[in-house]
Formats: C-alpha cells, sequence, structure tokens
C-alpha cells in the first residue's frame, strides 16, 4: 500500500505519456510537426532541457547552502537582510527579464541562460539554509562546543545534518523552478523543450505546442518526485 | 609516587579558581555575575546553588570558555584559561548541559564518542569506550548503543549525557542542573549513582543545582548564590544548613534546615543507647535483673542468631513470663551503621519503642539508638557544626563576599 503511494506519482506520470503518445500517433501530422514531433528531435530538446536545470540546480545547491551557511556565521550574519534583499529581487524579478537583460548584456547560449536560472532559483535554497540553519537548537550548539568541538566540526557534524530537511526542500523547490524557468531558454537561443513549444505557437501547430508543454510538465513532475526520494533517503536517521 | 591511589590524601589543590570575575553579557546592564571568586580543590565535589536567574549557567560557560569574562581571571589546574587554547581547554573538562543536549541524529555510541572521536581515537577504541561508560551509568550497552536519543526515556538521556561527559576521563567535570528534567524517584537513583561514581572516579566537580537538598546531598561544599552570582556562603552543607551565614541563606535553606542535616550524620556517628540485649530463653529473673542493673525501662531479646525480636519490660515479664517470645512489641525498627539519621528518625517514630536496634550485614544486633541520641547529634551540629556528612574534617566558615 505505502509502496503503491510511493509509485503512484511516476504511474500517473507514464499514463499521461501514453496517452500523450497515442493521441500524437493518431493526428495526421503535416512535414513541418513531422519534423517537430520525432523521437530523435524530442530526446534532443528534452536532454538539453535536463542539462539546463540540472546544471542550473548544481550551481545554485553550491552557491546559496554555501552563501547561506556565511551569512549565519557569527562574524558574518549582519549582512543577512542586505543580501536576502537582493535575492528577493532576483525572485521578483519576471524571469524572461532575466534573460533579455542578460542576452543584451553577456551575449546568448548555455552560460547565460544558466546564470539567469541561478538568479532566479537561488532564493528558495538561501532562504531555507539559513532557516535550516538557524532553527537547530542552541543549546546543541552549546553543547557541542562545550565539549571541545570546533566552529567547522560544530557545523559540518551537527548544525548541516540537522538542517539537511529543510535546505532539501528548498532545493527541490529550485529543481521545479528550473525546469519551468528553463523553456524561457529558447528566446535566447539556449534550447531545451521552450524551442518545441515555442515553433508549435509560432507555426501555429497546437499538437506540437501540447506536446512540448506537457512533456515539460511531467518532466517537472518526475524530477520532484525524485527529490522527494532524495529527501527521504538523505534525512538523517534519528529525526 | 601513586598519585591516583584510592583513598590517598592529597593536599588541596586548587582545580579550578575564579578571582573577581565579572560578566555582563551584551546589551545588558546587570552583570549576569559579578566579582565572583571561589575555587574548587581537586577531587572534591563543589556545589553551586542558588534560584533561577542567579548566574549559574553563566559561571560553569565561563569556566568552559564558552564566554570570557570582563574582568577578573580564571584558572584551570594552575592555567589561565584565557591563555589556553579552548577546544583543548574543553575537552579537558566533561560538560553536561543544562538541557541535555544529546545530538538527535547521532546513536547514543555517536553521542557518546563525541570527544573520543574529536581526539582521534580508533573505532574499535571508541566502541569499547562507549560499551565500558554505558555499562558505568547503568545503561546494557548492546541494548543502548545503538538508539536514538528520542528512543531514550528522560532519565536515560540524563545518563547517556553523563557518559558523554566522562568519556574522554576529564579530570574536571561541569554538570548543571543534570538530573533537574526527571522524576523525583529517578533523581534519587541518579544522584545515588554519582555519588558511587565519584567515590570510586574522585574527579574535580562543579554541580549545579537550584535545589538544596540535592545540594546538600551532593555536595562536599556548597556554595550559596544570590543574584548577579554573589556567593551568599561557601562552607560544608552541614555548615549551610546549621550556620546559615546570611538573610538569604536561612530564606535559601529553608524552614526543614535541622531535618536536612539529620542526612548529613550516620548512625554509626550516634552515642549508642544503654540497653540490656539478653536471649529469648533467658530467665525472666535474669532480664529482669539486667534491665535494673542498667536503669532502663525494657530489654531487647534476640533470637539464637543475634537477630532482634522484641522488647520488653518489667511489667510485661510479670505478666506474662511464660511467653516471652510474643510478649510486648516487636523490635522491628533496625538501621545500620551506615543510614542517616533522616532514616533512623523515621524508623524510630514509626513503632511505639521508639528506638531503633543497630544490626550488621547479617541482621544480628550491635546497638541501639535513641530519639535522645539523634537530639544530642542534632544540638552537636548546631553547636559546632562538627559532624560531617562523609567524616571529612571541618574547615572554617569562609568569609561572606560583600
Ligand atoms: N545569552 C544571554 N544573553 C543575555 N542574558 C543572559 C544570557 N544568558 C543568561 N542571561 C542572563 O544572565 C542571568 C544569569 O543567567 P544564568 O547564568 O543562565 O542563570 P542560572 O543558570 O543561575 O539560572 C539571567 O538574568 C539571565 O537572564
Ligand atoms: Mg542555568
Amino acid at each position: 500500500m505505502a509502496l503503491l503511494r510511493r509509485l503512484a506519482l511516476p504511474l500517473i506520470v507514464s499514463g499521461v505519456g501514453l496517452v500523450l503518445a497515442v493521441w500524437v500517433g493518431t493526428q495526421e501530422l503535416d512535414s513541418i510537426e513531422q519534423r517537430q514531433l520525432n523521437g530523435a528531435t524530442l530526446l534532443e530538446k528534452i536532454v538539453e532541457h535536463l542539462e539546463l536545470a540540472a546544471a542550473a540546480s548544481v550551481v545554485v545547491v553550491v552557491l546559496a547552502v554555501s552563501l547561506g551557511i556565511v551569512l549565519t556565521r557569527p562574524g558574518t550574519r549582519r549582512l543577512a537582510p542586505a543580501v536576502i534583499a537582493v535575492a528577493n529581487v532576483g525572485q521578483a524579478t519576471p524571469s524572461i527579464g532575466f534573460l533579455v537583460v542578460g542576452a543584451i548584456v553577456a551575449g546568448i547560449g548555455f552560460d547565460r541562460v544558466l546564470l539567469a536560472l541561478v538568479a532566479y532559483s537561488a532564493l528558495p535554497v538561501l532562504r531555507n539554509t539559513m532557516v535550516g540553519l538557524q532553527q537547530v537548537d542552541r543549546s546543541l550548539i552549546e553543547a557541542a562546543r562545550g565539549l571541545g568541538m570546533s566552529p567547522t566540526a560544530t557545523l559540518l557534524r551537527v548544525e548541516l545534518p540537522l538542517s539537511v530537511p529543510v535546505i532539501l526542500a528548498g532545493v527541490r523547490t529550485a529543481l521545479v523552478v528550473n525546469v519551468g524557468t528553463a523553456t524561457l531558454a529558447t528566446f535566447v537561443d539556449g534550447g531545451g523543450l521552450g524551442d518545441t513549444i515555442n515553433s508549435g505557437i509560432r507555426l501555429g501547430r497546437d499538437t506540437v505546442l501540447v506536446t512540448g508543454a506537457v512533456l515539460t510538465a511531467m518532466m517537472a513532475l518526475l524530477l520532484d518526485w525524485v527529490a522527494r526520494g532524495a529527501e527521504d533517503l538523505l534525512r538523517p536517521r534519528g529525526l | 609516587m601513586a598519585e591516583r591511589a584510592p583513598g590517598a590524601r592529597r593536599p588541596r589543590v586548587p582545580a579550578i579558581r575564579l578571582e573577581g570575575v565579572t560578566k555582563a553579557y551584551t546589551g545588558r546592564v546587570e552583570p549576569a555575575v559579578r566579582d565572583l571568586s571561589f575555587d574548587v580543590a581537586e577531587g572534591e565535589t563543589a556545589v553551586l546553588v542558588g534560584p533561577s536567574g542567579c548566574g549559574k549557567t553563566t559561571t560553569l560557560r565561563l569556566i568552559n570558555r564558552l564566554i570570557t569574562p570582563d574582568e577578573g581571571r580564571i584558572v584551570v589546574d594552575g592555567d589561565d584559561v584565557s591563555g589556553a587554547e579552548p577546544d583543548a581547554l574543553r575537552r579537558r573538562m566533561g560538560y553536561v548541559i543544562q538541557q541535555i543536549g544529546l545530538f538527535p541524529h547521532m546513536t547514543v555510541q555517536e553521542n557518546v564518542a563525541t570527544v573520543p572521536r574529536m581526539l582521534g581515537w580508533s573505532k574499535a577504541r571508541r566502541g569499547e569506550r562507549t560499551d565500558e561508560l554505558l555499562a558505568t551509568v547503568g545503561l546494557e550497552p548492546s541494548a543502548f548503543r545503538d538508539r536514538f536519543p528520542r528512543e531514550l526515556s528522560g532519565g536515560q538521556q540524563q545518563r547517556v549525557g553523563v557518559a558523554r561527559a566522562l568519556a574522554a576521563d576529564p579530570p574536571i567535570l561541569l554538570m548543571d542542573e543534570p538530573f533537574g528534567s526527571v522524576d523525583p524517584v529517578v533523581r534519587e537513583r541518579l544522584q545515588d549513582e554519582l555519588l558511587s561514581l565519584q567515590r570510586r572516579l574522585r574527579k574535580t566537580i562543579l554541580f549545579v543545582t537550584h535545589d538544596i537538598d540535592e545540594a546538600v546531598k551532593m555536595g562536599d561544599r556548597i556554595a550559596v548564590m544570590d543574584h548577579g552570582g554573589r556567593i551568599e556562603q561557601y562552607a560544608t552543607p552541614a555548615q549551610v544548613l546549621s550556620r546559615p551565614a546570611s538573610q538569604f541563606v536561612s530564606e535559601f535553606v529553608g524552614p526543614g534546615a535541622t531535618l536536612k542535616a539529620l542526612s548529613l550524620t550516620r548512625v554509626g556517628d550516634l552515642e549508642p543507647a544503654e540497653c540490656p540485649v539478653l536471649g529469648l530463653s533467658s530467665d525472666p529473673a535474669a532480664i529482669r535483673a539486667a534491665i535494673r542493673r542498667a536503669g532502663t525501662e525494657d530489654a531487647l531479646l534476640v533470637d539464637d542468631a543475634g537477630r532482634p525480636r522484641c522488647w520488653v519490660t518489667v511489667e510485661e515479664l510479670e505478666r506474662r513470663f511464660d511467653a516471652l517470645g510474643e510478649a510486648a512489641i516487636a523490635a522491628e525498627a533496625t538501621v545500620r551503621r551506615s543510614d542517616d539519621l533522616r532514616l533512623a528518625l523515621e524508623r524510630m517514630v514509626s513503632t511505639r519503642a521508639g528506638k531503633a536496634v543497630v544490626v550488621d550485614d547479617a541482621g544480628a544486633c550491635i546497638g541501639v539508638v535513641e530519639l535522645a541520641g539523634v537530639i544530642a547529634a542534632v544540638e552537636s551540629l548546631r553547636s559546632h557544626a562538627s559532624v560531617t556528612a562523609r567524616g571529612r574534617e571541618v574547615r572554617p566558615l569562609s568569609p561572606v563576599s560583600d
């Protein structure tokens, strides 16, 4: 029963995928549609999309978690409000604005898209890292220090492990945000499923548009599911 | 030189010494601790007792260097702590924090081995040490070492907290209300276990509590602390109870001081009462003669093994001279030499005889104690403060800080 509940999401997503495949299969596809909706092209777009989202997420985790740690240390804690304000601006700016401004300033391509995705999805990870570290019971830190653990050892062996659940929740949010936002990469020639969706719109081919959109949604749902599993695995035992 | 030989008398060298220590937390005008001076002798248990918020925890944190004093000096084992590397200093002092503070994501074994791990002990040695310590604090190693803190009761968590502080065998223990969050029965047991542990280990312990009874029970010396870390009296438990140095101390000790002091004296310290002791099968005439000779009201009859059976008076002898075994009051109230007077008093007043028989391990009578003896002991405690709990010599009352 628990297993069934656990597998419900991938089963439903597979079902949706199947319906999509059958539906596309029954359509009479013209040459434009055929160029977009063939296995090789779609696979290429999916891989591009995944690469973007994954790379952005990795960069975000490294940057935002480190920043979160720095901003909760005694000496540098004062900087936190300023940094959070900047991160809020990143979150509040429409993502397309980031891409366009980024493209104007820095040109186009994978790296620029990455930069925009990172700026846009850093906040949840940063905020959760800080909240996660701040909610660690002060008395545990007192105990660790009182026993002679160095500040670094206290961070690595007590504070971070105890913040893992909260930090991972932020990472999961960032991942989903990145999958969604990566569709906009197409506007600065960044590739991904945004290409499929955009051609569907531009060429007036609804089948193409729907396929691109549904695939993106499926990807977001599946990644969220995987991340949820990772959260369960990585949560320290004993909590 | 066998320095650590059990029972060896060592000079009273201070293991911890505070000299005029003042600390105000940032943002506070009133210092949490002001001009605090006292020392703890090596191998002794000193208790800091005082109301909540008086600065007890602050004092421990200062000694441990979790915070640094604004003024004054703290010396541990002859070294000024301000010159020491804090982490190394802390590893020489086992610290039991007030909130227990077990790491919830680590097993009991990992918690206990925290300091050994930092000291780079091998895994095997850490495992051995953990098992040894768990047994020491009364937890079956195989049942507990792999549990997580949330799978333990409050009392078990406090035991693990103590084991963790003892892990690297530090010469000094700082214990902040270590038995604060358990019920009275468990607390009593934990206290007894720590006392017997301390008899073996002879650590220098600074023990913090807000409970005067716990202080009296645990301490070789008690520092009664008022707000601002002001020490009102630093003396033996007997002195604090019988000769409070200030209004504050007597109010803090409360109305039961005399009864509390009873727990400091052992039955063995009492003047034994005069009482004829005869065998159950003795001739009534002989019993009567013995009573007359001793000038008492009654005699104690014992069985062949010397175990107390009953008290008989002269009148009872006349009435029921044929059935001595059934006569009068059964001699049920017994105490041992090592029992404290509180227990002896309890036993005495719970029987009509009003006295208790002192027995040895085999249950054989070795003497009798009476209410008068207890009263005399209280009297002498009050006038000299000379009889102390564990046969320690009495030190003069230390001057009250102003
Ligand atoms: N971290 C802190 N910051 C500011 N004030 C504190 C802090 N810790 C304790 N205090 C204050 O210092 C005083 C002494 O506290 P503490 O040493 O914890 O007392 P105790 O352990 O005797 O209950 C109290 O008035 C308390 O409010
Ligand atoms: Mg306290």
